[in-house]
């Protein structure tokens, strides 16, 4: 078959692509069975593989679609493995990873479990079906709070400080005027007391 | 064995062939996967540094998940291992015209400036529907959506969306016996 090659090796080593996980990892050959140790690279759904860290092109590369990922039963190191199957799973390979400690095995079993294309398909649709959820809860909320404000009712059990009708200017002038000749009489009355005491000269 | 290794080599430089290993024939299965689009189309590669271009053929396309597929057309319909696989990623899908073919788009690559992608498709419709379809197909811009949906309802409910996965047994505790899928994934 083939393949867009240089694209996919380029790839491997762009930086317009970011880096999922690497490191070293023991592969077993398919037909020499002994383990190679070699540089790895996940991008995506791609698991590329270097002879050696900085090597600008990968030896192979690993597409994870339609596979699974399952402990393998090594005793030398702590290893995985890549298994492809489908509807005719003869002849369909299993790649056999090992790491040198748990820690890493489960974190490379995790990333690439997480790798495939169709897996992200399925998150992207459910974290959409969220949303959409969300959105129409918002909208139903939004709506339910324009339904009742304007029959809203008065609550005769909180106090409310009575309010009078607002006065017009001629009211409130008559009002004060009356204040203030009542003050200017008293204030004549006692000015009038002063001054009759006084000498007219 | 080192001799060998290097004559093995200089060949491939004057041909311009890079030898990469890749899972073939698992490929082969997800060839025949459900697609986004698939249809018969012709097209041409175009070698540009060399100015070349080879002879436009008549192939049936799949499109899966990142992946183009295409296969021999037979007699009683498509052959079951395709003849290649193109990779669509940091790639750009333009209408084009041409002498070649009466609807046509070109397909080219940012990581691969030398190789570029002529089809013809039987009407402008065709065209449209494949320019979209491979203009969305990247890896790259579904996990920009995943980032965008995820930032959103984080920023909606205050709290990072756990997502849930089939799992076999509910084992998260267990690091003896790692499942076959993983159950809650904190992403």
């Amino acid at each position: 078959m083939k393949l867009n090659e240089k694209m996919l090796s380029n790839l491997a080593t762009s930086f317009l692509t970011p880096v999922d996980k690497e490191g070293w990892l023991m592969k077993r050959g398919e037909v020499n069975r002994t383990f190679l140790k070699r540089w790895f690279v996940l991008k995506g759904n791609l698991l590329f593989y270097f002879d050696k860290k900085f090597d600008k092109e990968p030896v192979g590369v690993i597409i994870l679609e339609g596979c699974t990922v399952e402990l393998a039963e090594e005793e030398s190191c702590y290893c995985f493995k890549i298994v492809f199957s489908g509807p005719n799973t003869a002849g369909l390979r299993t790649y056999v990873l090992g790491t040198e400690t748990q820690q890493e095995a489960e974190n490379w079993m995790k990333m690439i479990t997480c790798a495939s294309y169709d897996y992200l398909k399925v998150m992207v649709a459910e974290l959409q079906r969220q949303v959409d959820e969300l959105t129409e809860l918002e909208k139903a909320q939004r709506q339910a709070r324009v339904i009742t404000s304007p029959t809203s009712r008065i609550n005769p059990f909180l106090e409310t400080p009575v309010l009078l009708p607002p006065k017009t200017f001629s009211q409130l002038h008559s009002t004060f005027g009356k204040e203030i000749v009542l003050l200017r009489q008293k204030y004549n009355t006692r000015m009038g007391q002063a001054t009759s005491n006084l000498i007219e000269l | 064995m080192m001799q060998l290794q290097v004559i093995f080599a200089k060949e491939e430089e004057s041909y311009g062939i890079f030898i990469m290993r890749f899972n073939e024939k698992e490929l082969s299965v997800i060839a025949l996967q459900p697609c986004a689009l698939e249809g018969k189309l012709s097209f041409k590669t175009q070698h540009l540094e060399k100015h070349q271009e080879d002879t436009p053929k008549d192939r049936y396309f799949r499109l899966v998940g990142n992946c183009l597929f295409y296969f021999r057309c037979a007699a009683s319909g498509i052959e079951k291992v395709p003849l290649g696989a193109i990779f669509l990623e940091h790639c750009e899908a333009l209408q084009y015209t041409d002498n070649t073919f009466p609807f046509s788009f070109l397909l080219k690559f940012k990581l691969d400036r030398d190789k570029q992608y002529i089809f013809g498709c039987s009407s402008i419709q065709s065209v449209d529907k494949w320019v979209k379809t491979i203009n969305s197909a990247g890896y790259d811009q579904l996990r920009n959506r995943y980032d965008f949906l995820k930032g959103h309802m984080e920023s909606k409910t205050g709290v990072r969306p756990k997502l849930g996965l089939i799992s076999e047994t509910n084992n998260q505790e267990s690091s003896e016996s790692f499942t076959k899928y993983v159950n809650l994934i904190d992403l």
